[in-house]
């Protein structure tokens, strides 16, 4: 056996340790620094600056707007690594402002409590790493990508960028739900302005409204599940919630496996969560918004659509995890949605050309891959990878953008090709490469280690193995479309032609290489996506992102039914070589098909296969038609009931609120000759009204 | 003797007035004087905040009271004031020669307006009643036009006049029950029936300043045929001051008479349906806005009605705010009509394209009369209604709230040819930079006191504590 198989083997079984070890607990809440409060409003500094940039003209055409946001951003992040530091474990509790404050009588469930201030645990401090610090370094990379739109689109652009960043901060700090709420219609606001930034192109409009009403749907659901909590339990504190001793009790009672015991409406609270979760997170059947999305600058794309805003639904499961404990079918109708998502989306991933929405498809099968996680009971691993996949998902979507800015717009993949022989593109490669192996989940990488602990989950999950069989599967569908892209574009001949961003005659176009900004995020996300794997080897039982759940809300306390194999042997064990050998068979086969041999950019293997023009690849590639099944299924419907409603509106509605409108108008006109101009008129009037009113009162003594 | 100093808010606008004075007949320029005069109505507004808190008597015991009510009331009479000014810079509309004489009359009336709050004796009461209409009905006579000028002035003195002997009448027979003129030893005596009427009729003499129904028939003529800045005078700062003096007379026969109350929900529906249903008629954007003070009056009686510290707060409360709201209205009215004609409703058409900023001014009044939120409108009307529902008073909501739906009409009449309907006339209208400023101070009170209702509130609350004494 050799040395790192030792490591591995050592570790599946620390695994395995780990998981029957459980043992977690609530801990109690503390009131905590005010410093603490300042990180998620820096952000709001930023868009303050941006404001003032816009206002003043001399400011406006200067890249202080950008400098700005990088560097609140970069101190918000600061700040977080200060509370991480100083944590240890503990959950703290940080009031900034009081902020609704409703009673109605004394007693529990009188009083609606929702103040601006901070639940700060390690799930927290988990999130907000990554929400900061990935947001500084693509909010550096901006600065670059953005330079030809310097002016008011540029402050526009920095303004949602840090608006964005502060209701991330708010959905993942707060200590109330309504809070949450807020910070969860905020990023969803800004995502909306920000896709639909190029607002004078047709399909970015698009995309941003689709995108906004797609999550309204899940919103609703969310809504409904907040107002439930407080029926329920009285309270939208998530100190005072885990601590709700009904909600403690029903937990016992579900991990005894009694859910009879437990209210319906208890336990729909749970699914009604999990529609918001769907649709703010990309999920089956409300992934659709995510693929158009991409209509935004690749930035947004980078840090909303792929790193920070599509895990808020991984962020909420985990937070409402006690809540989701007492449901009987919300933890596995999640594992099954994200199963059916991962590989619905791999599938469709496969067939496209245009590599922006290959990573947008992928970024929803990923996401599958963490819900399936959540369902299977590992939120560790769920969270891991929720944490891996933001380093390599950012790193992959600001290469494409990389490639998309040097080449005009250029995003189909038969149309570039050899990056890696062209001047200024090493760094891009190099970056594009780990990233790759990550999302593959190539042995040794971050990638490769959340998505096991994922995997195995499934295996000895009691009743989920056909989830592990199916993940199992889109692991590799994963791994081929990732190097498909990556042999692709980045190797092979030197050949391409510029997008339809370029004017002028084609045979002028040079491409240009990232400059010095572009490179310095993309070498240090690069090495950060590399030295990811490297927390799973540190901070305990389940690596540090382990510990970091460990002490928060999301953790499961494992009891002694999860046990199962695969192949005979225990799965934390045998996934490693089973998912290993899985996704060097994808990258294989990519290469196979569209490096080997390979002459020029348009044509390669895979062309020559019968598969590819046949039926199914022709519905994989028109993403199984699910857009053109919900147009019939709902907008049709609903646009025929509009005219109906607008005929019964025009016709019947506006005739009888006619006849209603004429009345008054009459009455004006018989008021008026009363108000003949003429004085004695007025005075007897008035004198009339002085004798009635006289009159009343000698009547009522 | 009580302490002095307690006067200040009212001795600063004396003494602009008299500033005024002496500078039109040192011979100083009409700008000089208007200049003068927005300094010293600023002053005012400032002194009014600074002594908002104050309480005490600054003169013999008895006759004069300054607390929360008074102060409270002051504070929305001087903004109105400062506001008016600050439009009657040209002061197109008047007369050429009484131009620099006009703010005059404008700071004794108002003077006239703040003692009557404090007024806590019926002849100190007269007095203060009859400075403040003398201004008034000055100022309603100063027209360009000869004719317009002296059918306004005729009309407003003559019922001035009248509802002045009503009033006195009232207070004589006050006397003749109680047998003593100060309203603390009265409202201490037993209800008679002699006493209600004699509060009757003191009170139909101040119905006439508030142009509550049937004693508005004045305000459509008069506003028609004043100057412009003299119908925003009479229009905001006026009925404050006739608030206050209500709320002080219809206290004196404890809470709520049963005839007392009944007369007021009768004027409070009938001011509200006659006000909403005839101004939908009105072409002329003046008569438009007399029409709408009429029903607004009604609106205001919802919350006296109450008899109750809720009710006399609302009321107070929407007096205070309908000094901005209404102002926006006339702001409009005072630079469109700058030619001294008075603007009907179609002369807007396309004001959105010829000035924004007018526009937007009319658009946050006429949302504020109609009581949409975010504006302040909607803050009053909820706070009356809320009121009335305490008193277990529906149905008046029921009625007051039908009454808003109809009034939507006309004011949204009236958006809709500033906003939509294409201009006439394409050429910009210039607008002077303190009408200007008039106009951000005016939005940003609707607006401040639409979202942010909590402060005024509590002040109108304290105010009517001291009325009521709960």
């Amino acid at each position: 056996m050799s040395g790192i198989e030792r490591v591995i083997q050592t570790i599946g079984e620390t695994v395995v340790v780990g998981a029957q070890h459980g043992g977690g607990h609530l801990a109690t809440v503390e009131p905590g620094p005010t410093w603490m409060a300042l990180a998620p409003f820096l952000p709001l500094v930023g868009v303050v600056i941006c404001l003032i940039c816009a206002l003043v003209p001399r400011l406006r055409t200067s890249k202080l707007p950008a400098w700005g946001t990088v560097a609140s951003l970069a101190v918000a992040f600061g700040l977080i690594l200060a509370t991480w530091l100083s944590l240890d474990g503990r959950t703290l509790n940080v009031h900034a402002w009081e902020w609704i404050n409703l009673s109605w009588g004394d007693g529990p469930g009188r009083a609606l409590i929702a103040n601006f201030a901070f639940h700060i645990d390690s799930l927290t401090v988990l999130w907000m790493l990554f929400v900061t610090g990935l947001g500084a370094l693509i909010a550096l990379y901006a600065v670059e990508y953005m330079e030809h739109d310097v002016g008011l689109g540029y402050c526009r652009f920095f303004a949602g960028f840090s608006l964005f960043v502060f209701s991330m901060s708010c959905l993942v700090m707060a200590d109330n739900l309504l809070l949450m709420y807020l910070g969860w219609e905020g990023v969803g606001f800004c995502s909306y302005l920000l896709i639909g930034y190029f607002y004078k192109k047709p399909s970015a409009v698009a995309a941003a409204k689709k995108a906004f009403i797609v999550n309204r749907i899940g919103d609703l659901g969310l809504a409904l599940g907040i107002m439930l909590i407080f029926v329920q339990f009285g309270t939208l504190e998530y100190g005072e919630l885990f601590a709700n001793e009904r909600l403690l009790h029903y937990k016992d009672l579900a991990l005894a496996g009694d859910f009879a015991q437990i209210p319906f409406n208890v336990q729909l609270i749970a699914l009604l969560l999990m529609v918001g979760a769907f649709g703010k997170s990309a999920q089956f059947p409300l992934y659709v918004w995510l693929p158009d999305a991409m209509e935004g600058p690749t930035p947004v794309s980078a840090l909303i659509h792929a790193a920070t805003m599509v895990t808020a639904g991984v962020f909420l499961i985990a937070r409402m995890f006690p809540i989701f404990l007492v449901s009987e079918h919300a933890l596995p109708t999640v594992a099954w949605i994200g199963t059916i998502t991962a590989l619905l989306a791999a599938t469709i991933g496969m067939a496209q050309f245009d590599i922006k929405r290959i990573m947008a498809y992928s970024t929803v099968s990923q996401l599958g891959y963490m819900f399936a996680g959540l369902g299977v009971l590992t939120s560790v691993g769920a969270a891991f990878h929720v944490f891996t996949h933001a380093f390599f998902k950012a790193t992959l979507f600001l290469c494409c953008g990389a490639v998309m800015h040097g080449f005009a717009g250029q995003l189909d993949l038969r149309k570039v090709s050899g990056l890696r022989s062209q001047k200024g593109w090493m760094i891009v490669t190099l970056a594009m490469l780990i990233a790759c192996l990550n999302l593959s989940g190539f042995p040794l990488t971050g990638g490769f280690f959340s998505k096991d602990m994922i995997l195995a989950e499934a295996f000895v999950t009691p009743g989920f193995r056909v989830i592990g069989w199916i993940l199992l599967l889109t692991a590799g569908l994963t791994a081929y479309y990732t190097f498909r892209v990556f042999f692709r574009v980045f190797v092979g001949p030197v050949d391409y032609e510029p997008g339809d961003e370029h004017h002028g005659e084609p045979g002028s176009f040079h491409p240009h290489p990232p400059g010095w900004a572009v490179n310095l995020v993309l070498a240090i996300l690069g090495v950060g996506s590399l030295l990811v794997a490297g927390v799973y080897f540190v901070g305990g039982e389940h690596g540090w992102v382990g510990s970091m759940i460990h002490d928060s809300s999301a953790h499961y306390q494992a009891d002694g039914t999860h046990a199962g194999t695969l192949f005979g042997q225990d799965p934390h064990t045998i996934m490693y070589y089973v998912s290993a050998a899985i996704g060097l068979a994808g990258i294989a086969i990519a290469w196979w098909l569209h490096y080997a041999g390979r002459t020029e950019a348009a044509t390669c293997r895979a062309d020559r296969l019968a598969f590819t023009g046949s039926r199914v690849a022709r519905w994989a590639r028109d993403k199984w038609y699910v857009d053109e099944f919900y147009d019939f299924l709902f907008r049709r419907p609903l646009w025929l009931l509009g005219q109906v409603f607008y005929f019964i509106d025009r016709w019947f509605v506006d005739g009888l609120v006619n006849v209603f409108g004429i009345l008054p108008r009459l009455t004006g006109w018989a008021v008026r000759p009363s108000q003949s101009g003429l004085l004695h008129g007025y005075a007897l009037g008035t004198i009339g009204g002085t004798a009635v009113l006289l009159l009343i009162v000698w009547l009522v003594t | 003797m009580g302490n002095l100093e307690l006067f200040i808010p009212e001795a600063t606008i004396l003494a602009g007035a008299i500033l005024v004075f002496t500078i039109s007949v040192m011979g100083g320029s009409q700008r000089a004087g208007w200049i003068a005069s927005v300094v010293m109505a600023a002053a005012g507004v400032a002194m009014s905040i600074v002594y908002v808190y104050a309480d005490g008597e600054p003169f013999f015991p008895g006759i004069y009271r300054v607390d929360a009510f008074s102060q409270l009331l002051k504070v929305g009479i001087t903004v109105g004031l400062l506001l008016t000014v600050l439009v009657s810079g040209r002061a197109e509309s008047f007369r050429a020669r009484t131009r620099a004489d006009m703010p005059m009359f404008m700071f004794f009336a108002a003077t006239g307006m703040m003692m009557l709050v404090s007024a806590t004796e019926l002849l100190t009461l007269y007095v203060a009643l009859e400075l403040s209409a003398y201004g008034l009905y000055i100022l309603a006579v100063l027209h360009t036009s000869q004719r317009e000028g002296a059918e306004a002035g005729a009309k407003y003195v003559l019922f001035g006049a009248a509802s002045s002997a009503m009033t006195l009448y009232g207070v004589s027979l006050i006397y003749a029950a109680a047998t003593t003129t100060y309203l603390s030893e009265i409202a201490q005596q037993p209800v008679t029936p002699l006493m209600v009427v004699g509060v009757l009729l003191a009170l139909t003499g101040v119905f006439f300043k508030l142009a509550v129904f049937p004693f508005h028939a004045w305000a459509p003529d008069v506003y028609e045929a004043s100057p412009h800045q003299a119908a925003t005078f009479i229009g905001t700062a006026s009925k404050v001051a006739a608030i206050g003096i209500i709320i002080r007379l219809m206290f004196l026969v404890g809470q709520g008479h049963a005839a007392l109350t009944n007369v007021f929900l009768i004027l409070c529906v009938a001011s509200m349906t006659v006000g909403n249903l005839a101004a939908i008629v009105q072409r002329d954007l003046k008569r438009l806005l007399a029409y709408s003070t009429v029903a607004h009056a009604g609106y205001i009686m919802i919350g006296l009605a109450c008899f109750s510290t809720a009710g006399v707060a609302s009321a107070i409360f929407y007096g205070l705010l309908y000094v901005p709201v209404v102002f926006c209205a006339f702001l409009v009215v005072c630079v469109l009509g700058s030619d001294g004609r008075n603007p009907s409703k179609a002369s807007l058409a396309g004001l959105y394209r010829r000035s924004p900023l007018l526009a937007f001014t009319l658009l946050v009044g006429m949302f504020g009369l109609a009581g949409i939120p975010p504006t302040a409108g909607f803050a009053g009307k909820w706070f009356l209604f809320s009121a009335a529902i305490e008193s277990d008073l529906f149905w008046l909501v029921l009625v007051g709230a039908l009454n808003a739906t109809v009034s939507l009409y006309y004011y949204l009449l009236v958006i809709k040819e500033a906003y939509l309907t294409p201009p006439v006339d394409e050429r910009p209208i210039a607008v002077s930079f303190a009408t200007t400023v008039a106009a951000w101070l005016g939005i940003a009170l609707v607006l401040f006191v639409g979202f942010y209702p909590g402060p005024l509130w509590v002040l109108a609350e304290s105010a009517a504590r001291a009325i009521t004494g709960e």
